[in-house]
């Protein structure tokens, strides 16, 4: 009889903690917290096989590009299949100063870059240059095969011109009260309304 | 023939903050404040020294965002909504500090700020574009316009199409508001790309302004260095900024509005007061924001304030008035003594600097104008550049280098590693634009032409520099980021509609509604026609 009590009272007591655990502890009824509506996404693509290049500064360019499936398949078309997979993706940058659109002639450099990267900074190091970039692949037996060109830029100087125009010779005066030599004024920048809170 | 001159620009820029569809937007504070703390003070500013007869000349560039926002109804009333709340919490405030003497004359100060804000914008029923024409019918100010959205065109311009487009929607949106054409153009953070020019000469632009090294590296070496204009290849002159001037008026440190009598900007009421007491005056959520009422000074480098002294603080904008005046006049007797013709000195600011930032500078300006007027021997004159080229017509050739005024003078600003990726998606819309107003030539159907219309005004709002800079800077990027992809996804959608010729009108009308910057604006300024 007693061990009949026991059951009983241990049965309700499971059945206490078991509702309990399943319903109290449960915080009542989780509302889903306001999502806001996903903002969709811009184009990740927008199906070019294309290279544009921005001048950063006297030193910097800045490159982003975009190639194509098409343009993959056309490539493993004509090197053999695989020959994506073999190759190694490479920025050709011509320096094509004072001689523009001369590419058998111009000096150039490259980097290498990675399957991953859709945009690049390239350290040119020179003011008033003119560059035009190449991204093509370097396959092991080809060489460098080109996808696409660039537009043409040019850097901006970072010193005083040194053409004078005798008509109109300097003034050193002018140019001792014009604060050269400190090069862009730094820190006083704009727009000034937008700038954050300390 | 004066010793010199001296050309004050004030560029007055706020990128199109217009949101009718929130009840409270942070964006549109910007707007708010810039009225009350500069566009209005500017124009009351002006009319004391006209009835004065204080001679004042004033170069001001009003961006077509803004000047659209200053025309638009909906801005209008959404100001006088805020501005009544603003004379409230002054009211308030009087009230409050009734019994401290530290913080009621501030209080009563800022009251009466307020209340002739009030009245200045009744007397305008809320248009300041007729307040600016008015000046500008006096004479004393020469108004000029700036990119259409203020888009940086050194690197939305791959594409000519788009630096025209800027260009000639900005100038038609200025003539239809101000009843003239624009003389100059101010280009957007003085973001110069050699050849732009020969835009600017098509539409009949006159003079744009460079920061001091984008003259300074100019090919050749111009004979005046900065203190005379150079006229570009196109046929337009370039103006280039004084530095010394500029870091006077600019630096937060070794400038004028640092000084620790002046308002200090980072304490405001919104922060300071108990919380159930100002909650009615701040974000609707609870978030504390800027109220406009800042009871300390500057004090020192310290965190320690102690309360503003509004005599004190003019008293100052007087002597630093007194001390720019000092410095130019003698900066422009050196040089007239070595040059054959008479120096400009060219000093332009963000006008939202003044009042804003510095909240004297309204009264720094005022106080310079009527010191120099108030000398018998006429250290400089002002002047605006169009006068200066009337004067003096004839100037050095030379093409200016690429330039900005943003931090290290180039495009690093608007191109780094927290804004880059907008351009892929800047240009190519442009592309696809361009495409657009290519083909559809002679148009018949009206709503296509609405939809292309707006598809136009939609990638013009993507162009706004102010998204990249916001990036930049680090505070509401999330804003920028989804300003940038709302327009070009907008811009992408139309695009679709119109091709398959299948236009959602509902749709349409509502975004022609929300972003409607340049009423009348024809999608065939983007294309290639002419270029």
């Amino acid at each position: 009889m007693e061990l009949v009590l026991a059951l009983i009272l241990v049965g309700i007591v499971a059945g206490i903690l078991y509702w309990y655990f399943t319903y109290k502890r449960k915080p009542a009824e989780k509302k889903p917290l306001p999502v806001p509506p996903a903002t969709p996404e811009l184009p990740p693509r927008y199906g070019k096989d294309q290279i544009i290049a921005l001048v950063k500064d006297p030193y910097w360019l800045y490159v982003y590009w975009e190639i194509t499936p098409e343009k993959k398949a056309e490539f493993e078309r004509r090197y053999g299949p695989g020959s994506w997979e073999a190759s190694q993706p490479v920025l050709r940058v011509y320096d094509l100063t004072g001689a523009a659109f001369d590419f058998l002639h111009a000096p150039y450099f490259e980097i290498a870059i990675t399957d991953a990267a859709d945009n690049w900074y390239i350290h040119v190091g020179r003011p008033q240059s003119t560059f035009c970039i190449d991204l093509g692949r370097y396959h092991p037996h080809y060489g460098f095969i080109a996808l696409v060109r660039s537009n043409i830029v040019t850097t901006p100087a970072d010193q005083p011109s040194k053409v004078i125009d005798p008509l109109w010779p300097p003034l050193e005066a002018c140019w001792q009260g014009a604060g050269v030599g400190k090069g862009p004024a730094p820190g006083i920048s704009s727009p000034v309304l937008l700038q954050p809170r300390r | 023939m004066p010793l010199g001159y001296v050309a004050l620009v004030l560029h007055a820029h706020l990128p199109f903050v217009r949101h009718p569809e929130e009840e409270y937007s942070l964006a549109e504070k910007w707007y708010h404040e810039a009225v009350t703390e500069t566009y209005i003070p500017l124009i009351q500013m002006v009319h004391r020294l006209l009835e004065d007869k204080v001679p004042v000349r004033l170069t001001v560039s009003l961006s077509p965002p803004l000047a659209s926002m200053m025309a638009d109804n909906f801005m209008q009333k959404r100001y006088l909504k805020y501005l009544e709340r603003l004379r409230e919490l002054a009211a308030k405030e009087v009230w409050r500090t009734r019994n401290d003497s530290r913080f009621h004359l501030v209080a009563r100060m800022y009251q009466k700020q307020f209340e002739e804000i009030y009245r200045t914008y009744s007397y305008y029923r809320g248009n300041l574009i007729t307040a600016f024409r008015e000046l500008q019918e006096e004479g004393a100010i020469e108004l000029i316009t700036c990119a259409a959205t203020h888009g940086y065109l050194p690197l939305i311009g791959l594409q000519r199409e788009v630096v025209r487009a800027q260009v000639e929607v900005a100038v038609h949106n200025h003539l239809r508001l101000f009843g003239r054409p624009p003389t100059g153009l101010w280009l957007p953070e003085c973001g110069y790309n050699p050849g732009d020019d020969v835009i600017l000469k098509k539409y009949n632009i006159r003079y744009f302004f460079l920061d001091a090294h984008g003259i300074l590296y100019a090919t050749p070496r111009p004979r005046y260095s900065i203190f005379a204009p150079v006229v570009t290849p196109s046929g337009v002159a370039a103006f280039g900024r004084d530095l010394e001037s500029s870091e006077q008026v600019w630096s937060a440190q070794e400038g004028y509005p640092g000084d620790f009598d002046y308002r200090e900007f980072y304490r405001d009421i919104g922060y300071d007061l108990d919380y159930e007491y100002i909650k009615p005056y701040i974000h609707p959520s609870g978030l504390r924001v800027d109220t406009g009422l800042k009871y300390y000074r500057i004090t020192g480098k310290t965190e320690w304030k102690e309360p503003y002294v509004p005599e004190w603080a003019s008293e100052k904008a007087k002597i630093h008035a007194g001390n720019f005046l000092f410095n130019r006049e003698h900066q422009i007797k050196y040089l007239a003594t070595y040059m054959d013709r008479p120096p400009i000195v060219v000093c332009p600011y963000d006008a939202e600097l003044f009042g804003h930032w510095w909240f004297e500078g309204p009264q720094w300006l005022e106080s310079l104008f009527r010191q120099v007027a108030s000398l018998a021997h006429q250290p400089f004159v002002f002047i605006t550049p169009s006068d200066y080229l009337k004067h003096f017509p004839v100037n050095q050739p030379a093409t200016p280098c690429m330039s900005s005024w943003g931090n290290n003078g180039y495009n690093e600003v608007w191109l780094d590693g927290s804004n880059d990726w907008i351009y892929r998606h800047l240009h190519n819309a442009a592309e696809a634009m361009i495409n657009l107003a290519n083909r559809f030539v002679a148009l018949q159907d009206e709503l296509i032409r609405r939809a292309l219309n707006q598809a136009a005004r939609e990638l013009l709002l993507a162009q706004s520099s102010d998204w990249a800079f916001i990036m930049k800077t680090g505070t509401m990027v999330d804003y920028a980021v989804a300003r940038t992809k709302k327009h070009l996804l907008n811009f992408w959608k139309l695009k679709e509609e119109i091709e398959q010729r299948s236009i959602d009108e509902e749709w349409l009308k509502e975004l022609e509604e929300i972003d409607n910057i340049f009423p009348d604006l024809n999608y065939r300024v983007f294309a290639s026609e002419g270029i």
